[in-house]
């Protein structure tokens, strides 16, 4: 997998048009307008870089934290 | 066992499907192809255990009084496993989702694993839409990968960690009983509230269809890479983008200013849904407004920004909403097409195999889905359009789809270009609409009308031209008169430049006038001599004419200098006549304006002479023919009879009475062979319910069409109707009569064809941009025959005469599309322009001059049907329809006043302000409030004026035009007073006078109406001429020379082939005629109409006379000879079973006795042909009627024609009784040629056999027919000569069953049902409302009894040797074949 934790972040701030310190902060990426199509747009980015991971995986606990952990876990 | 309500989303499936149980399309399906080895045991375990954990799976659903129920019960079920081609996998897919369930019985899902290879394998899942969607597929499918992998590297499976259906149920809810319920409803109910029907690419609605039609196209990774650039740049998703690219489509492809499309939502994140299979997807609604021009970024934008700020909302069901907006049981669709955008690949493992996902189904779609899935092969995307095949083909969404990629591309490599600029043609296509269609220039020689005319002249001058009321004309002496006019005008100054106008009658000299005022270089004017004073005067002061061609009684105040025709100078000064140029202009013809002034389109020479090299390479006949000219002068159509004209054929003017009644032009038509006709398509109608194609009849070689759209109906009566050449001609007044033209056999459905010569034809959208073949949009025109522009209209003309990148273009307002075979279609109105039977008529020009009126504050103009209704809001005072219709009388032309008028408080309109047309109501109310009627005849005539005239009653003091009459409802009217009262009136008499009171006065001055022989002693008609007596011997021997009379009609024609064949005697027939040639030539048709040999006719003398006249019309010297002939075979009378017997008198009654007195004289036999009606009583009968039977008058059936005929009889008998030689034959129903079958299609019992085929019905009341063909009758007859002494009954021993008749249509295909008599009575009536040529059958089911089941006695002629065939068999299939042939009887399994 060829994911970095910071790619991660970069990744999640292009799809919300945020800054990445607001998304390492940030409580809920749904509360900042991440829908399920974005959610999935993501996935795909991640799969296709290595990661094995599904929607329903990153869903439940939509902060930076908890989607790293859940990458990271391979 | 567990029982649960629905999730709300279960719900809304329940309901679809129970709107048609028996539809498989709630079955969505994909397969999983497998790359790799697969252990099919372990798969098949692997699923078994998925299914299992997903309880969802094992429901099924019962109906309860609380409303539907799932019952979550496990039942065994297997996978289907094969080893086949990946072909046959697909097929049994394809089978496979087409399977029906039950709800409450059966599996909702199925399983099958397919091994195509070694190392592929297709996993297909079929569920049923109430169990999963499409993110509960996903569930279960990594479930399966999960549990195959375990299983592949021998470990155990981990235990599920789905959530249970129970929990997404109650959180259903507690939604739907919570606050944001509401708070969500709202939100969506204000979003749609003012939005307009959605547009789709279809144009129209149809129900639901069990299956779907699907076209793919795949797009490349360059493609979706740049839609992922787009996205960037737009800073949203690239699914955004897509949808956005999917509302452009729609938007170029419609031209609407909203779209609107569907979205799927998942509703999976936030909710406990998120981890079990189940059903809780919904659908909410996207509108993007493209009024301002937008980009594809904008309109991005305009997505992405709709979507976040309703996102909250997204839990509010569509079902719910349809109901809050009560759109439910309504044709208004709540959504647009669906826009589906889960391209998402599962990306899923079984063990180490890689796998994809294919979708098979996705479910039933209401109008159209854009599905777009991951190609998931790193390659792109693929869109599968979903259509519903009721209002899509597969060409159509295969076009579609490809089409929808090349635009794509186009959009996202210019985002940022107004979405309106990009071009929509595929490569392809840009030819065919600039060059392939449009590929009509022709070399044709230019040159003036003037020009025609002179060669014309020069090339047949002693030709007839023209044929008018007030005259005969050939060439040489029409254009005498021409150029002798001309040169008057000329002297008093008109010249090039010029316009003179034209109010005269409808003479030769109007046509004469036209030419004379082209002859000077100036163009014309034609003015209606019915328009109102005002209008009149509004024409002069708008076009300035030089000079006005009228009449002293038409010219009395009009403000431009006249030239009176009926009081010219004779010895007025003549000028010279000008050179002309073709792009002078020809004529000044003035249509109706949106703002309230009618404008004058300017045509050129050029345009109209490049329309005559038109019609006459396609059209026009080559050989000299006759041509019929019906539209008045002041309407530019009048130009296709004037190209006859110039091409050489003979032009017939039809005055005013019989061009606007059908029936009479019918027989116009016949009577002097017109063979070129030019009508408005509800004229056409009018015509072929008159009886345009019996057969028998003169029909014309040419038909043209004009000035309206043409229904399927008329389109396909005329095209499969032979020896009529039918074409559609389309144009408006601006672009020179005619722009394009079809011929009606080159299209099974109404077309306008393809442009004319030298013009082209292009369908544009609002920007002035090409629209591929089969889109929808505004027609303009270019070319030769487009016009100058309008007279004195700068702003107007440059409105619409526009200089695009195609030529100087004319925008019709019409909206067309193109047929794939380069045909135009037409669609309607860009605007609110109407077209009533024919006439074109702005709104705007009649709104505005009921404004001038106090008593109207508003004004709104609609159409209803055939009819205008005016709307009006008061002003100062209460609208009074009486005054508003003078009012408007006064300045409009009856064409354009409304009958209806209906007051309301305000005129209804849309959010924008508009004016609400839709929302107008219809008129309820009756136009009048006049006078009532007082007696029967008045009431029955009052019904017959509201039912003429569409309106509910009718006052005995309203006038007929007031109403909204017009010529063909005068025509219709005049057919319901003489079926009704046995009364003839004419045109004239209703124009004289047009109310019930008056009109009731001019009909009882009139025949007795009611009994046919009301008021009359049909015993004391029994009175022979005391003078008629024997005086000479009675001849002998086989008759040398017979005097026939009726030799013309339908048994006349069998009578004159059996004399000429069976004897060697001279035949004198008796024959109204102008002389003997004439007589002649009617003698041959006569014989030709049926089918019968011309030889021998040199012992034919032909002689001009008339029964009905003393002496039978003849010269003393004529009549004298006549008396020498052995045998007088009187067969002729006026046959007529609606006439009263007093007009059937002279004729068949007097005839008869000027026939016995000739006889009488010279000692002649008399064989007098009556019928066996005569001696049928209506008051019983005795089991059979003898022949020497003879009834008592009042004991006659009510016929006026059977009346006769027995008074004629007594005066036979009567001259028997002095000693005269008679003999009398009385046939029963003469049917055709026992062998030919050709007959007589008038006759009572065959169109009512025509009707039980129209109708598809027939009484059960059976009966039966006496038939008896011609051939043998005219046999029996003349092998009777000239016996004398007894009566004949040349009638059959076995009469035919009507039953017989019917089972025999059935066997060739006919469906004929079997209903009651008073319900085949009713449907007949109903019928005959609409459909002419029902209303004789109508009559004759109403006036003559079906034939009463009598035994006539037949003694004499079976001691004569006489035998009549039985008609079933060879010879009913003859008359059945005959029928069918000519058109007289409809094709099995089509209506005529």
């Amino acid at each position: 997998m060829r994911l970095t934790r910071d790619a991660v972040c970069a990744d999640i701030a292009e799809q919300l048009y945020m800054e990445p310190e607001e998304v390492a902060a940030s409580e809920s990426f749904f509360d900042e307008g991440l829908d399920s199509v974005g959610l999935l747009t993501l996935v795909e980015r991640w799969r296709e870089l290595g990661a094995e991971v599904a929607f329903v995986d990153l869903a439940e606990r939509p902060t930076l934290d908890a989607w790293w952990q859940v990458l990271a876990r391979d | 066992m567990t029982e649960l309500a629905l999730t709300a989303a279960q719900h809304g499936i329940w309901t679809g499907q129970q709107l048609d149980p028996r539809s498989p399309a709630y079955n969505t399906a994909e397969y999983i192809e497998i790359h790799g080895p697969v252990d099919v045991d372990l798969l098949m375990a692997a699923i078994q255990r998925a299914v299992a954990d997903a309880e969802a799976l094992s429901a099924r659903f019962i109906d309860t009084d609380d409303g539907p129920r799932q019952i979550l019960e496990p039942r065994p079920w297997s996978v289907h496993v094969a080893d086949v081609t990946e072909q046959a996998a697909l097929d049994w897919m394809a089978s496979d989702v087409a399977k029906l369930v039950d709800l409450a019985d059966d599996p909702l899902f199925a399983h099958a694993v397919f091994r195509v290879a070694e190392d592929r394998f297709l996993w297909y899942h079929r569920v049923h839409h109430i169990l999963l969607d499409g993110y509960g597929l996903a569930l279960v499918a990594r479930r399966v990968a999960e549990v195959y992998t375990a299983l592949a590297e021998g470990r155990q499976p981990a235990e599920h960690e789905f959530g249970t259906l129970a929990s997404v149920v109650d959180e259903d809810v507690t939604y739907r009983e919570g606050p944001l319920h509401q708070r969500d409803g709202d939100f969506w109910v204000d979003y749609q509230q003012t939005r307009p029907a959605p547009a789709t690419l279809a144009g129209r609605t149809a129900p639901l269809a069990r299956n779907v039609v699907r076209a793919v196209a795949d797009i490349d990774r360059p493609t979706s890479d740049l839609l992922r650039d787009v996205a960037k740049s737009a800073r949203a998703n690239w699914t955004e983008v897509l949808c956005a690219a999917i509302a452009t489509y729609l938007r170029r492809m419609t031209g609407a200013a909203e779209i609107s499309l569907a979205l799927p939502v998942m509703l999976r994140t936030g909710s406990v849904a998120l981890r079990v299979p189940c059903m809780v997807l919904n659908v909410v609604q996207v509108w993007t407004d493209f009024t301002e021009n937008p980009s594809l970024v904008a309109v991005t934008t305009q997505v992405a920004t709709h979507l976040r700020r309703s996102r909250r909302h997204h839990r509010y069901r569509y079902e719910q909403l349809r109901r809050d907006l009560r759109l439910v049981g309504s044709q208004r669709k709540l959504f647009g097409p669906s826009a589906n955008i889960m391209p998402f690949d599962y990306g899923l493992r079984f063990a180490s195999n890689p796998s994809v996902v294919r979708n098979v189904s996705a479910g039933l779609v209401e109008d159209l889905a854009f599905n777009v899935y991951d190609r998931a092969d790193g390659q792109g995307l693929r869109i599968a359009l979903d259509g519903n095949p009721n209002l899509y083909s597969p060409a159509n969404l295969a076009a579609h789809v490809r089409r929808f990629g090349v635009v794509l591309r186009r959009l996202l490599e210019l985002p940022e270009k107004p979405v309106g600029e990009v071009d929509l043609l595929l490569d392809d296509e840009r030819d065919l609409l600039l060059h392939k269609w449009n590929d009509t220039e022709r070399a044709w020689p230019a040159g003036t009308v003037v020009d025609l005319l002179d060669a014309r002249v020069a090339t047949t001058p002693d030709a007839t031209a023209l044929v008018a009321c007030d005259g005969t004309f050939s060439y040489r002496e029409l254009d005498d008169r021409v150029r002798r006019l001309a040169g008057v005008l000329a002297a008093r100054g008109a010249g090039p430049g010029d316009v003179v106008m034209l109010l005269l009658p409808r003479t030769a000299d109007a046509i004469i006038a036209l030419f004379a005022v082209l002859r000077t270089g100036a163009a014309y004017l034609p003015a209606d001599p019915d328009y109102p004073a005002r209008r009149i005067e509004y024409l002069i002061s708008d076009a300035h004419p030089r000079l006005v061609v009228t009449t002293t009684a038409l010219g009395g105040d009009l403000t431009a200098p006249t030239v009176l025709l009926d009081d010219l100078d004779e010895k007025a000064t003549v000028a010279e006549l000008p050179v002309i140029d073709p792009d002078q202009p020809l004529c000044l013809i003035y249509t109706s304006g949106s703002t309230g002034q009618p404008k004058g389109a300017v045509i050129t020479h050029r345009a109209m002479v490049n329309l005559f090299h038109h019609h006459r390479t396609e059209m026009i006949a080559s050989e000299r023919t006759k041509a019929a000219l019906t539209a008045s002068l002041s309407f530019d159509t009048s130009w296709e009879g004037l190209l006859w004209l110039l091409a050489g054929h003979e032009l017939h003017f039809v005055d005013d009475d019989v061009r606007r009644d059908p029936a009479d032009l019918l027989d116009y038509v016949h009577e002097h062979r017109i063979d070129f006709l030019d009508v408005t398509p509800t004229y056409a109608t009018e015509l072929l319910a008159a009886g345009l194609l019996e057969p028998g009849r003169h029909r014309p070689a040419v038909l043209a069409l004009g000035g309206e759209a043409a229904g399927p109906g008329l389109w396909t009566a005329l095209r499969t109707a032979p020896d009529i050449d039918s074409f559609n001609l389309y144009g408006p007044t601006e672009c020179t009569v005619d722009t394009t033209w079809a011929r009606l056999a080159d299209s099974p459905t109404p077309v306008i064809g393809r442009p004319i010569g030298n013009a082209r034809c292009y369908v544009l959208d609002e920007g002035q941009r090409l629209l591929p073949p089969g889109a929808a949009g505004e027609l303009c025109l270019a070319g030769v025959p487009v016009s100058a522009g309008y007279h004195n209209r700068p702003e107007l003309t440059a409105e619409r005469f526009a200089h695009t990148e195609f030529g100087r273009l004319y925008r019709t307002g019409d909206l067309a599309r193109w047929r794939a075979d380069g045909q135009l279609e037409y669609l309607g109105r860009v605007d609110e322009q109407l077209k009533v039977r024919g006439f074109r008529i702005e709104p705007g020009e009649i709104e505005a001059a009921l404004l001038t009126h106090p008593a109207v504050g508003q004004a709104a103009v609609l159409a209803q049907a055939d009819r205008l209704v005016a709307y009006v809001v008061p002003g100062k005072d209460e609208p009074d329809p009486a005054a508003l219709r003078r009012h408007l009388a006064e300045r409009l032309p009856d064409y354009m006043v409304p009958p209806v008028y209906v007051t309301l408080d305000r005129l209804p309109t849309t959010t924008s302000g508009k004016l609400d047309r839709a929302a107008l109501p219809a008129p309820t109310i009756a136009a009048t409030a006049g006078r009532t009627p007082s007696t029967e005849r008045e009431r029955s005539l009052c019904a017959l004026f509201a039912d003429t005239l569409g309106l509910p009653e009718v006052g005995v003091d309203d006038d007929f035009f007031a109403l909204g009459g017009h010529s063909l409802l005068v025509a219709r009217l005049l057919r319901g007073i003489r079926d009704q009262f046995g009364t003839r009136l004419g045109i004239r008499d209703v124009f004289d006078a047009p109310t019930v009171a008056h009109l009731v006065q001019r009909m009882d001055t009139d025949t007795p109406v009611r009994h046919p022989w009301e008021g009359i002693d049909l015993a004391a008609e029994v009175r022979l001429d005391p003078e008629i007596v024997p005086t000479g011997a009675p001849r002998t021997g086989p008759p040398r020379s017979v005097l026939l009379t009726g030799a013309t009609g339908f048994l006349g024609a069998f009578l004159l082939r059996e004399l000429l064949d069976r004897t060697d005697a001279r035949v004198h027939c008796l024959v109204r005629a102008d002389d003997t040639a004439a007589a002649e030539e009617r003698l041959r048709a006569s014989l030709r109409r049926y089918g019968l040999s011309e030889k021998d006719l040199d012992r034919v003398v032909p002689v001009p006379g008339d029964l009905a006249e003393p002496g039978l019309g003849l010269s003393a010297e004529d009549f004298r000879r006549l008396t020498e002939v052995d045998v007088v075979l009187h067969n002729g009378a006026w046959v007529n079973h609606l006439e009263p017997y007093a007009r059937l008198r002279a004729a068949n009654v007097t005839g008869t006795e000027e026939v016995l007195r000739l006889a009488a004289i010279g000692g002649a036999v008399v064989h007098f042909v009556s019928t066996c009606d005569t001696v049928v009583a209506v008051d019983g009968n005795p089991p059979v009627l003898d022949e020497s039977r003879r009834v008592a008058p009042e004991s006659l059936l009510a016929n006026g024609y059977i009346a006769s005929k027995w008074v004629s009889e007594g005066l036979v008998l009567a001259a028997a009784e002095r000693g005269l030689p008679v003999a009398v034959h009385r046939p029963s129903r003469v049917g055709g040629h026992s062998v030919t079958g050709v007959g007589n299609p008038d006759d009572a019992f065959w169109s009512l056999v025509r009707a039980m085929l129209v109708l598809g019905a027939a009484p059960d009341t059976g009966g039966h027919v006496d038939l008896v063909p011609a051939d043998r009758v005219a046999a029996a007859i003349v092998h009777l000569l000239p016996g004398h002494g007894l009566t004949y009954h040349l009638t059959t021993p076995k009469p035919l069953a009507v039953s017989t008749v019917l089972n025999r249509l059935r066997d060739r295909g006919h469906t004929i049902a079997e209903v009651s008599a008073t319900e085949w009575a009713r449907r007949l009536d109903a019928a005959a409302e609409h459909d002419d040529s029902l209303a004789l059958a109508a009559t004759h089911v109403h006036t003559r009894p079906a034939d009463a089941a009598v035994a006539f006695g037949r003694h004499n002629v079976e001691a004569a040797g006489i035998e009549f065939p039985p008609i079933e068999g060879a010879v009913l299939d003859a008359y059945l074949d005959h029928f069918g042939h000519t058109g007289f009887f409809p094709p099995p399994g089509g209506r005529p």
